[in-house]
């Protein structure tokens, strides 16, 4: 069964630039739509502003492909006051994917790295 | 806020809605107030980017298919099986494609005109830097069409002041009808008089040879058509020698094939040096100006400048005259005397070429529901496969979209050929006008974009109800399908139609009445067997003296002509447009004068014209020089005039001479249609002598005009082989010049309306034969049981009439509200005219019952057995 994840989540990647992105936002658990907008934002993140229209065109997506899921159920520790219609976690597919891509920009970045051509602050 | 979130999302297909919907909605809420904490400025701007962008994003998700994903492979199959489909229909392809391409063939058609008039700019260097230049005074002796026009020696000094700081150049001009002869007879050319700067000024390049560079160059650059058509556009011609008005010019050059001149339409067949040969004909012609303006100068600036110059120029010419300032407009191809009014009349015109376009776009969606329906089984199939309801609405919009892509196609094809006839056609004016307008880039953009819209806009319909295929309902129908919606949109599509049709037709009726009533209304002579012959002696160096025995002479001939009744000159032929001269008339020296139209006549006019003086007597023979100056007053001058007391036998003054009142003739239509209460004098020829004469000649029945004609040019080419004969041509043709834009309405919004018609009378046909097709088993088991077939075919009729009713009451509503607009070109017919607003539902109605009839006839031959037994 992995192996099969494994070899799906090949072909899904490369992942066009928003998407890596959101995934990378429910790394450590699952958000609602406006904490992930959120995440997004952070200057600390990705940087990245998007609005809601365009998110939840991703989200379908993702949804469809099967890397990430819904659920009205709120991540442990919410207070009751705070609960959102529905909240987006990354599934083991999704997970996959995230690594796979990850590899493979670490790669690019590697060889980046032996070319001299990464800015002296990263390297 | 959340109640507007959630109204957007409806935009959103269902299935989108019921997964991620009411979160989506949470978030933009959630969005929306921080926003607001920021501010209201922020708090709006994403307001309206939200308002903006989800209609997209929602269609974005309609288009994108649940089944085969958004790939571009998928895409591609659905054009091949858009495609496939269209070609097992090809004969519905075509017929729809005709259709848009007639719609759309207009529009091209007509914006071409439009841009080739109104909005492309003169083909010269920098054109945006090139300025019609006028003063602003309180009054100006002389004006041409393409604006006000001062002495050579005032453009000389303007020029001088200001070349350099204000002007890079300043070019003066003027245009006529000069005779020119080269190797065979003579034949009006129309010419520019220009400075010697002309084309320096405009920054064009001569197509052959060179331009003449001075004022005073006997030399003369010939237009691109006439070396063409005169000198077989041969380099031969430079270096030849031409006579205008009986003096040599020798060829230098040749414009730009693309250049016709800046005046107007006005395609120029030469130009030549406005001062060559001292004591020419048009010695002391004055002229209109443009300028190039000096490098960083802005126009305000400039005028304001020359404003400051102007005012320190004394005016010889008119001392009396109060100099404002200087008004600078841009150099466009239409002077602004006749923009105005033109953009109007093609606006118009531009509106029907739209509305022929709609009635178009709703027929062929009309045809297209109907195909849908016929469809709905393969769709419930393809449905039951498990393709994606989005999709099949991909699939139709893909095909739609096709199909009048393909239509625009052949509507630009079409609007090519339009626009090609409306090139060879010669308008009917003193001057050539040139309508150069194939359709450039900027059509072809159109055409292609209005032909995809129209198929977006009509396209939605048919896709829309190809989603809505009932599964289950259409694979048990056997694939008649039934749908309402199907009926109802078409039911919409004809009724659009037919009102769209209304207005067409009604606004073709009132111009072709008004056209008509022009033809035949009484204008106070009789045109009909005249025929009317323009020369002009004066650019021949021909006095008074000479040219009063030119004209005896001429008369003596044509008079001999077996085929000529009667022979007369006047100074201008009534109702043809022609600028007739005004006169100022007073009773005491100090009055205000009165200005009344006039005509300057021979003895023989009021005969040759059938004018019966209402009291009194016509100009006759004996009003010779010498005698007592007279004049013959049409009722409107006497009732002006004299308002209680007879005019005949009272004196008048015209400037400081005393004409006596020796006649009345009743009002007519003399200068315009619809003007026939204008005051108006004729005088007499004989004691007014001008080199400018139109020979009228009344033949004998029998007599052919054509040969009149011909031996009108033979006599003046006896008399002196330089004079040119202008327009021989029929009086009743002349005046039908002056109807030309109401003929031309006439003519193209009726052959729209009845393109309309067309099409809606095979809307309304379709649309019925489709239903009785469709209800036929019901019809079959109603003879069955013993209903009437002529009930039944009531029925169908009724459905019909009750559309068409509809249709028209909404037709005649939209045109009444717009045919007040037309007011100004409608001479005597009311905008509300009866004949159109009760004939056209008439008309329509008569089309759509025969229609009707025809699909509703079948109802009569149905075999209730075999109705029954189909399935």
């Amino acid at each position: 069964m992995s192996g099969s994840i494994t070899a799906r989540a090949e072909e899904l990647v490369p992942l066009r630039p928003p998407i890596f992105e959101i995934l990378l936002t429910l790394g450590d658990g699952a958000l609602h739509g406006y904490a992930i907008i959120q995440a997004l934002r952070d200057p600390e993140g990705p940087g990245l502003r998007i609005e809601t229209g365009p998110l939840y065109r991703h989200l379908k997506r993702l949804l469809e492909d099967g890397l990430i899921s819904q659920s009205d159920e709120p991540p442990p520790g919410t207070p009751d006051d705070d609960r959102r219609k529905a909240y987006y976690s990354l599934t083991p597919l999704g997970r996959a994917v995230v690594r796979t891509e990850a590899a493979r920009l670490s790669a690019l970045v590697r060889q980046t790295e032996r070319l001299g051509l990464l800015p002296e602050a990263l390297g | 806020m959340s109640r507007l979130h959630r109204l957007l999302l409806r935009l959103y297909p269902r299935e989108f809605r019921e997964r991620l919907g009411s979160a989506m909605v949470e978030t933009l809420d959630e969005e929306q107030a921080a926003a607001r904490r920021r501010g209201t400025g922020a708090a709006l701007v994403l307001l309206l980017r939200t308002l903006v962008r989800t209609p997209f994003l929602a269609l974005g998700e309609h288009l994108r298919s649940r089944t085969g994903g958004s790939g571009r492979g998928a895409w591609a199959t659905d054009f091949r099986h858009a495609l496939r489909g269209l070609a097992r229909a090809p004969g519905f392809a075509m017929v729809t494609a005709l259709t848009v391409g007639l719609g759309v063939g207009a529009t091209v058609a007509l914006y071409s005109v439009v841009d080739a008039m109104l909005l492309r700019p003169l083909p010269v260097l920098q054109p945006d830097r090139l300025y019609r230049v006028q003063e602003d005074r309180n009054r100006h002796l002389s004006v041409g069409m393409e604006g006000p026009r001062v002495q050579l020696e005032r453009y000389e000094g303007l020029r001088d002041a200001l070349t350099g700081p204000v002007f890079s150049g300043l070019a003066g001009q003027n245009n006529r009808t000069l005779p020119m002869r080269g190797e065979g007879p003579a034949f009006p050319a129309t010419a520019i008089l220009s400075t010697g700067n002309y084309f320096q000024v405009l920054g064009l390049r001569p197509a052959a040879g060179r331009f003449f560079t001075t004022d005073d160059e006997p030399a003369v650059v010939l237009g691109f058509r006439l070396w063409q058509s005169r000198f077989g556009g041969s380099t031969d011609a430079i270096g030849r020698t031409v006579h205008l008005g009986g003096q040599p010019f020798t060829v230098v050059g040749v414009a730009p094939r693309e250049f016709s001149s800046t005046i107007g339409f006005l395609y120029a067949d030469l130009w030549v040096p406005i001062g060559a040969h001292e004591g020419a004909a048009w010695a002391g012609a004055r002229v209109s100006m443009f300028g190039r303006l000096a490098e960083g100068i802005e126009a305000s600036v400039a005028a304001e400048r020359m404003g400051a110059v102007a005012r320190g120029l004394p005016d010889d010419d008119d001392p009396q005259a109060e100099i404002l300032g200087a008004r600078l407009d841009p150099l466009t191809p239409a002077p602004p005397s006749i923009a105005g009014p033109l953009s109007a009349f093609l606006a118009m015109l531009f509106a029907t070429a739209v509305l022929v376009l709609m009635i178009a776009g709703a027929n062929v969606a009309g045809m297209l529901v109907a195909r849908a329906t016929r469809r709905s089984r393969e769709f419930a199939v393809r449905l039951a496969l498990g393709i994606g309801r989005a999709r099949l609405i991909r699939q139709s919009l893909i095909e739609t979209v096709g199909l009048f892509a393909l239509g625009g196609v052949t509507g630009i094809g079409i609007a090519f050929v339009a626009t090609g006839a409306l090139a060879r056609l010669r308008l009917p004016t003193a001057e050539p006008l040139a309508i150069e307008a194939t359709p450039g880039p900027g059509a072809l953009a159109l055409g292609l974009g209005v032909a995809v819209l129209a198929g977006l806009l009509f396209g939605w319909m048919p896709a829309l109800h190809v989603s809505r295929s009932e599964l289950d309902l259409a694979l048990r129908e056997g694939g008649r399908g039934s749908s309402r919606g199907g009926s109802r949109a078409r039911n919409v599509f004809v009724t659009v139609q037919l009102a769209l049709s209304a207005v067409l037709l009604v606004a073709a009726t009132l111009f072709v009445r008004t056209a008509h009533r022009g033809m035949t209304a009484d204008p106070g002579f009789t045109a009909d067997g005249v025929i009317v012959a323009k020369t002009d002696l004066s650019p021949h160096g021909y006095g008074e003296e000479e040219g009063r025995i030119f004209y005896d002479r001429l008369l003596d001939r044509v008079r001999a002509h077996p085929g000529v009744e009667s022979a007369a000159l006047a100074e201008l032929a009534l109702l043809t447009g022609e600028s007739s001269a005004f006169g100022g008339w007073r009773l005491q020296p100090d009055d205000p004068a009165l200005q009344a139209g006039q005509n300057v006549v021979d003895g023989r006019y009021f005969e040759t014209l059938r004018i019966e003086p209402l009291a009194g007597r016509a100009i006759g023979e004996g009003d010779v020089e010498g005698a007592p100056p007279v004049v013959v007053v049409n009722e409107s001058f006497a009732r002006r005039v004299w308002p209680n007391d007879n005019a005949l036998g009272k004196t008048v003054l015209r400037g400081e001479v005393e004409h006596e009142v020796v006649g009345i003739v009743a009002d007519g239509h003399y200068v315009e249609f619809g003007r026939e209460t204008a005051p108006f004098t004729f005088l007499s020829a004989a004691q007014r002598y001008s080199s400018r004469r139109t020979l009228h000649l009344r033949y004998r029945p029998g007599a052919d005009p054509a040969e009149v004609i011909a031996s009108v040019r033979r006599e003046v080419q006896t008399l002196d082989p330089d004079v040119a004969v202008e327009q021989a041509i029929p009086l009743t043709d002349a005046i039908g010049s002056l109807l030309f834009p109401q003929r031309f309405a006439a003519t193209l919004i009726g052959v729209f309306g009845l393109l309309g018609l067309f099409l809606a009378a095979t809307g309304i046909y379709g649309l019925l034969a489709n239903h009785v097709v469709q209800r036929t088993r019901e019809f079959g088991i109603r003879i069955a049981l013993g209903a009437e077939a002529t009930g039944l075919l009531g029925m169908v009729l009724r459905r019909g009439a009750f559309l068409t009713l509809i249709g028209t009451a909404i037709g005649l509503g939209i045109a009444a509200a717009l045919t007040r607009l037309l007011g100004g070109l409608l001479h005597g017919i009311s905008p509300f005219d009866a004949v159109a607003f009760l004939g056209v539902p008439v008309l329509l109605s008569l089309v759509a019952l025969l229609a009707s009839t025809l699909p509703a006839r079948r109802v009569l031959r149905l075999d209730p057995v075999d109705a029954i037994r189909r399935e």
